[in-house]
């Protein structure tokens, strides 16, 4: 009884959504995360709707069906508005005009009335690889717990770029969808704790779509501003980011004058992510790059646009090397998608696939 | 013999328990979810490698720290005792002598000891 009670209030609330960006949808789906209807989720495990927008290419449907099965239940099918893939069974289309927060909204409530049943698994629950050592009875090998626990190794200790503290090297499979990095980049950071030891690009960020300037500047403004905990100054920028689109007018100065009381410029470390700058002699640094924007924005000089795009001239993996995590996220995000595309080229080695 | 019935009872109390824990156990054996639902959210991609870092104890660093709020405390218990009656004067010398090793304990942040990574 209290149960279905409590199903019932579930069902009234507003569903925590997972939204995918796939080629061309980065705008919409940042549009579609300010809608006051939905809450989005950081990750699948606090959703109970995926929302995939715009069109996933064939060889990410496999991290496609790791996010739906790493939801917990009750979860609703996925909502696909272009044609699903035969690859990833999709049980309800939405139709073009259909607008995906009603689709979204309706799905919560049936999944908690009980009219809806939750979305069963897409992959088989066993591990990768049995636990497997070196002997016959399947013990030792080396690291902490013996051999390749699940077919996966553990991360052994290797020289550090730091202080020289050999510390064990963690190799992480950053992407396809992860939240912070551009959707469809596939990222293979090897870090010791949380700095950054190497970093390879295995794909490259999916393409989006080009839009006018000032909304350009306000999403990735929003999306810097997000990464620094602003959440509510990112959601505030994602809406004005809507209304340029559709054409109507963004109090621009307001903007900036919140973004400047924020303080968001001193709470970037300093020299972070230098790269060459427009002149010969010039370097910009993230807080820099950052500074330009807001000051763009605030003034919206088209010529000015022109003169402050930076010229990486490095390779991904110098500028994030001896970076920590969260400072190797503000410099990825310091760039615009024209320039990180540029920056992004997969490694040559035979694994790199383009987008 | 008279302790025969608070035995029997320490007994059943034990296997009692016993019980708990294997009840417990069985009844969480699906707790942790899905092989899926187990791998950590990294946007999808299968990882490489465990997440199962260790982290350097740094003894050396640990140990100077120690040192310098064990010889605070260590000055600290005795003069507690006396400061009521001794006044001003005790609260003065106490400042000082916090003073000075708080300046070492200022050099130790600069130095990055309370960074864990």
């Amino acid at each position: 009884m209290a149960v279905k009670a409590l199903a019932r209030l579930a069902a009234r609330s507003s569903p925590e959504t997972f939204l995918v960006a796939g080629r061309n949808a980065q705008r919409l789906a940042e549009d579609l995360s300010c809608d006051r209807r939905i809450r989005p989720a950081m990750t699948p495990r606090h959703a109970s709707v995926l929302l995939i927008v715009g069109e996933v290419p064939g060889r990410d449907v496999g991290p496609l069906r790791q996010l739906h099965d790493q939801m917990a239940h009750p979860r609703a099918p996925p909502e696909c508005r272009s044609e699903p893939d035969p690859a990833f069974q999709v049980a309800l289309r939405v139709p073009g005009e259909a607008d995906p927060i009603d689709r979204v909204l309706t799905a919560h409530r049936d999944l908690f009335a009980g009219r809806l049943a939750s979305e069963p698994d897409l992959l088989p629950d066993e591990p990768p690889a049995p636990w497997r050592g070196r002997g016959d009875h399947g013990q030792g090998g080396e690291g902490m717990m013996g051999g390749k626990p699940y077919g996966r190794p553990m991360p052994m200790t290797s020289d550090d770029l730091r202080d020289g503290l050999a510390l064990d090297a963690y190799t992480l499979c950053a992407g396809p969808f992860l939240p912070g990095l551009p959707p469809g980049l596939l990222l293979e950071v090897e870090l010791q704790g949380d700095v950054v030891q190497s970093a390879q690009v295995r794909q490259a960020p999916y393409e989006q779509s080009t839009v006018s300037r000032e909304t350009l500047l306000l999403a990735c403004i929003a999306r810097f501003v997000r990464l620094l905990g602003l959440g509510a100054l990112a959601t505030r920028l994602l809406t004005a980011a809507r209304a340029a689109t559709s054409r109507e007018p963004v109090d621009v100065r307001s903007l900036g004058r919140r973004l400047r009381w924020s303080r968001v410029l001193a709470a970037i470390p300093p020299d972070l992510g230098i790269v060459a700058g427009p002149g010969s002699d010039q370097q910009t640094d993230v807080r820099s790059r950052i500074a330009a924007w807001i000051a763009e924005l605030e003034s919206f000089d088209r010529s000015a646009s022109a003169g402050t795009s930076a010229v990486p001239r490095c390779g991904l993996s110098e500028l994030l090397t001896g970076c920590e995590w969260q400072e190797a996220l503000l410099v990825l995000n310091s760039f615009a998608p024209e320039e990180l595309s540029r920056i992004c080229r997969p490694e040559d080695d035979g694994r790199a696939e383009s987008a | 013999m008279s302790d025969l019935p608070g035995l029997a009872v320490m007994v059943l109390g034990v296997v009692l328990f016993g019980w708990l824990v294997q009840g417990i156990r069985i009844a969480g054996r699906h707790a942790s979810g899905t092989a899926p639902q187990q791998v950590p959210f990294i946007g999808g991609a299968e990882p490489r490698t465990h997440a199962w870092q260790r982290y350097h104890v740094r003894y050396y660093p640990m140990v100077l720290l120690f040192i310098a709020f064990e010889m605070e405390m260590m000055f600290m218990y005795p003069w507690a005792v006396v400061y009521v009656a001794e006044g001003i004067k005790a609260m003065v010398e106490m400042g000082m002598f916090l003073g000075i090793l708080a300046l070492g304990i200022l050099y130790a942040w600069r130095e990055g000891v309370f960074r864990w990574q």
